[in-house]
């Protein structure tokens, strides 16, 4: 009996190491995280070098440019917020099995949604237009998210796919009706009328672009992880997305927990949507998300999906691209290069946290083409 | 049964003080293993004894950290199979390597084809499998597909594969699990025709009956070391579980129970699905359960049984007929409904349906009370103290071993990760319980125990259907058997009135009686 019963770990579910709790476990992920940034700060000590520039003092002089003094710390969480929000939702989909790469077309729709609220509503009390604002976000993030959960859930259609070519449709729909019906008249370029003032936070410090939203998204943070984590719904969709037969056999609702999940996933990536809109940008344009939806997902694969190690690595990317910034402005080491750098520490990151592994399992499901 | 050889002089083959760890787990450790020509032997032990590892180092898939091999007196060292297959040594798996779509004769030659410059010469190979299938007494023509044999046949390929490469000694791993009482009998016939031609065959097994029906010599693993060897003729299954499980204890025979059989709590009445993965499709299956009785299905594996098991649960849907529970209806109901009407199932693939199983052991425990929760208290603490205090209640009360409820299932043996399933089905206070499987991978000392909870569970009045490819555990649990073949069942009896060969003879479907249910 011995061979036949040694199963390898995780034969189904994508982020198959989960669950884990035991000691011992922080310690190889902090060593992991540590391994990481060391080949990143070797890979940039590289960078500028080649560009003739004195590495370190470039590189502190980026440090201190994102986390230098209390606005620059201030700057860069205020960058960092919707990424915050996008991330936690995009975790919440691995978590239970739905690899939502949708994300960014998610961020748009709510972006959209939100813009339209606040532009065309109102003015009104400023709680009530901003909840109204977030709320039209959540219900566009959610509706397509959930959409597309439901036709993975009743019909099989593999909704890594799906949300893929979600974001391609959300992303030129929203461009049309920027740059057509509900073009802002005033303006050359493609991007609807700017939202009145009752539905814009407040910034809370002076010139450093942070607002009063990031109340919300700490309160969202910590509602996400307590979902995910700590909730008997929780338990239903990481069951879901790590034994499915188990799942299924012990009587949960798979089906339910899929499109659940996507609904809470769409649902906080079109709140990051609305963060942009109604924390900085004022406005609907048809670059708004610039990749932060794509950003989620690596960040959340980094982070194993589990909700408190996605935060930490969104902050470390968040402080990553702002000292990036830094750099560009002492340096003639040009942004690209930054990106180049910030690319290539995600893919030590990636190959320390097994997402190779992981996207190998998506391979093997395409080939293997059963909808489960 | 032959005469046992403790005579002779130097043996073909001796394994001296072989010692193999993995990181901090030691699978071997100073085992001493030792075979003649002619000889069966067998070795046996519970899962995780180090059997199979003491096999794959002999193989030459692993090397031993210690400890030395020697064949015909000569000592050897294997760094890979094809070192192995070069001194005489045979392994037939216990999943048959054959490739289905290929010819007898091209999977027979397989890795060693005759012929040149990469061209199978046809000719050649069919004369040169002549000879090892007529040792084995296959009579098949050479280009008969693989895949259409059936399994006992294909096992007689895989002997003959190794025959071919000119094995002196072959390892058969747990030969016997596909087969049925019949077919076992009939390999047994062969192998000691091939130990009276000088083969010699290490027959790995943990199936007491088959072993004493076999083997010349019996060596017992325990906890990766050499308990015991000894003639077979001078030893008793007894002896062999006590050396075995390292207790004195352990049953054998029918287990006891006191339970009062009474009104039918579950009925099937000509249930029929499509076909499913690899088993059969049911077809018309009827048949009841009452109240404190074992029902037992038997078959050969893929005649249904793993189906009906699913289409009782409700994870696969019927194209016919109805199933109750308690006198309620529950063909439409999904398996949450039908698990709140009072039906319990331990699934056959344990790994995969049984426990999540890179989860915890809590969360396997905790399936069946947290699946039901409704509304907002579903946004509740999933974990909070009174139900790790349950969960840890739950493992002291079903001895699972295990450094907490925070453990990785992985991390358990085959038996605690089962005692996970029985444990939580049978919180649950079932009044129907399906057992698919129970005790596959299972050791036993926890099968002893398992068998303990599941007649206490018919003494309160449970209702139990037992489907199990292993006969000895039907025929030791339940009350009646129904023999499913080819998706029907083939034949009812009662347990005291039918014997393991009338069984036997069901399971291959040679004479189909008239179905009673």
């Amino acid at each position: 009996m011995s061979t036949s019963t040694t199963a390898g770990p995780g034969r189904r579910g994508i982020l198959r190491r989960s669950g884990a709790r035991g000691p011992g476990r922080a310690t190889t992920r902090l060593a992991s995280a540590g391994f990481t940034l060391i080949v990143g700060l070797a890979m940039a000590v590289l960078l500028i070098q080649m560009q003739g520039f004195e590495p370190f003092s470039t590189l502190a002089a980026g440090v201190q440019y994102a986390v230098g003094d209390p606005t620059s710390i201030a700057r860069t969480i205020a960058w960092g917020l919707p990424l915050y929000v996008a991330a936690i939702g995009v975790a919440i989909a691995f978590r239970s099995g739905m690899f939502n790469i949708g994300a960014e077309g998610q961020i748009y729709a709510g972006a959209m949604a939100s813009a339209l609220a606040g532009a065309y509503l109102g003015p009104m009390f400023t709680g009530a237009h901003l909840a109204l604002c977030i709320l039209a976000a959540a219900a566009a993030g959610a509706g397509l998210a959930g959409a597309l959960g439901w036709l993975r859930a009743a019909w099989g259609v593999d909704e890594v796919l799906s949300t893929l070519l979600s974001n391609y449709i959300v992303i030129l729909f929203c461009a049309y009706l920027a740059t057509g019906p509900l073009r802002d008249p005033s303006r050359q370029s493609g991007t609807t009328r700017e939202v009145v003032d009752t539905a814009r936070f407040a910034e809370i410090l002076p010139r450093t672009g942070l607002t009063g939203v990031v109340f919300l998204v700490v309160a969202l943070c910590a509602l996400g992880w307590w979902l995910s984590e700590k909730s008997v719904i929780g338990y239903r969709w990481r069951m879901t997305g790590e034994s499915p037969a188990f799942a299924d056999a012990a009587g949960i609702d798979v089906k339910g927990s899929r499109i659940a999940s996507m609904v809470a996933s769409g649902a906080l990536c079109g709140i990051a949507g609305a963060v942009l809109v109604t924390a900085s940008q004022g406005r609907f344009w048809t670059e708004i998300g610039s990749g932060i939806g794509w950003d989620a997902v690596l960040v959340a694969l980094i982070g194993r999906a589990r909700p408190v190690a996605t935060l930490v690595w969104v902050t470390i990317y968040c402080v990553m691209r702002a000292a990036a910034r830094g750099v560009e402005q002492v340096s003639t080491v040009p942004s690209e290069l930054s990106l180049i750098l910030i690319s290539a520490i995600i893919i030590a990151a990636a190959a320390r946290a097994g997402v190779f592994g992981q996207f190998a399992a998506f391979r093997h499901r395409f080939l293997r083409t059963k909808g489960r | 049964m032959s005469e046992p050889l403790t005579n002779a002089g130097r043996p073909l083959l001796k394994l001296a003080g072989i010692t193999k760890t993995f990181g901090p787990i030691t699978a071997n450790e100073d085992v001493t293993f030792d075979l003649e020509p002619g000889e069966i032997h067998a070795l046996v032990g519970e899962n995780g004894a180090g059997k199979t590892t003491l096999m794959r180092v002999l193989y030459g898939m692993y090397q031993p950290d210690a400890g030395t091999i020697h064949v015909d007196g000569e000592q050897v060292e294997f760094r890979k199979p094809s070192d192995s297959i070069r001194y005489g040594i045979g392994m037939v798996h216990q999943h048959f390597m054959l490739v289905p779509t290929f010819t007898v004769a091209e999977n027979i030659t397989l890795g060693a084809e005759p012929g040149r410059a990469g061209l199978f010469d046809r000719k050649a190979a069919d004369e040169a499998i002549r000879k090892p299938m007529s040792r084995l007494g296959v009579d098949l023509a050479p280009n008969t597909i693989t895949g259409t044999l059936n399994v006992a046949t294909q096992q007689k390929i895989e002997i003959t594969k190794v025959l071919y490469r000119g094995a002196r000694i072959i390892i058969l791993d747990e030969p016997t699990a596909v087969l049925t009482p019949q077919e076992t009998d009939e390999l047994f016939v062969l192998l000691r025709k091939l130990a009276d031609d000088g083969s010699s065959i290490i027959f790995i097994s943990h199936k007491l009956r088959e072993v004493f029906a076999v083997a010349d010599r019996i060596t017992v693993l325990r906890d990766g070391r050499t308990v015991s060897t000894s003639a077979t003729a001078a030893t008793d299954p007894k002896q062999v579980v006590a050396a075995m499980t390292g207790r004195g204890d352990v049953n054998l025979g029918r287990v006891h129970r006191d339970a009062a059989v009474a009104d039918v709590v579950l009925r099937a009445e000509g249930i029929s699905t499509a076909k499913h993965r690899h088993d059969a499709a049911l077809d018309g299956v009827s048949f009841t359960v009452r109240s404190g009785e074992i029902v037992g299905i038997a078959g050969v594996e893929g005649n249904g049984q793993s189906v009906l098991a699913e289409a009782l649960i409700g994870t696969v849907p019927l194209t016919a007929g109805t199933v109750n529970l308690g006198g309620r209806e529950i063909t439409g109901l999904g398996v949450a409904d039908r698990r709140t009407l009072g039906l319990s199932y331990v699934p056959e693939d344990r790994h995969l349906e049984g426990i999540p199983i890179n989860g915890s052991v809590l969360e396997g425990l905790s399936a069946g009370r947290l699946r039901s929760r409704r509304s907002w208290r579903s946004w509740g603490r999933a974990f909070p103290k009174a139900m790790r205090a349950w969960g840890s209640e739950l493992i002291e009360r079903y001895s699972i071993k295990t450094p907490g409820y925070d453990a990785r299932c992985s991390t358990l043996s085959g038996g605690n990760q089962q005692k996970i399933v029985i444990a939580r089905e049978l919180e649950e206070n079932p009044s129907c319980l399906i057992l698919a499987q129970p005790t596959r991978g299972v050791d036993l000392g926890a099968i002893d125990f398992l068998y303990g909870r599941i007649a206490e569970a018919t003494a309160r009045g449970c209702a139990v259907l037992l489907i199990s490819a292993d006969l000895d555990e039907i025929l030791r649990l339940s009350d009646r058997v129904l023999v499913m073949y080819r998706g029907r069942v083939a034949a009812e009896a009662r347990t005291s009135e039918t014997s393991r060969e009338q069984l036997g003879m069901h399971m291959m479907g040679a004479k189909v009686t008239e179905t009673a249910a």
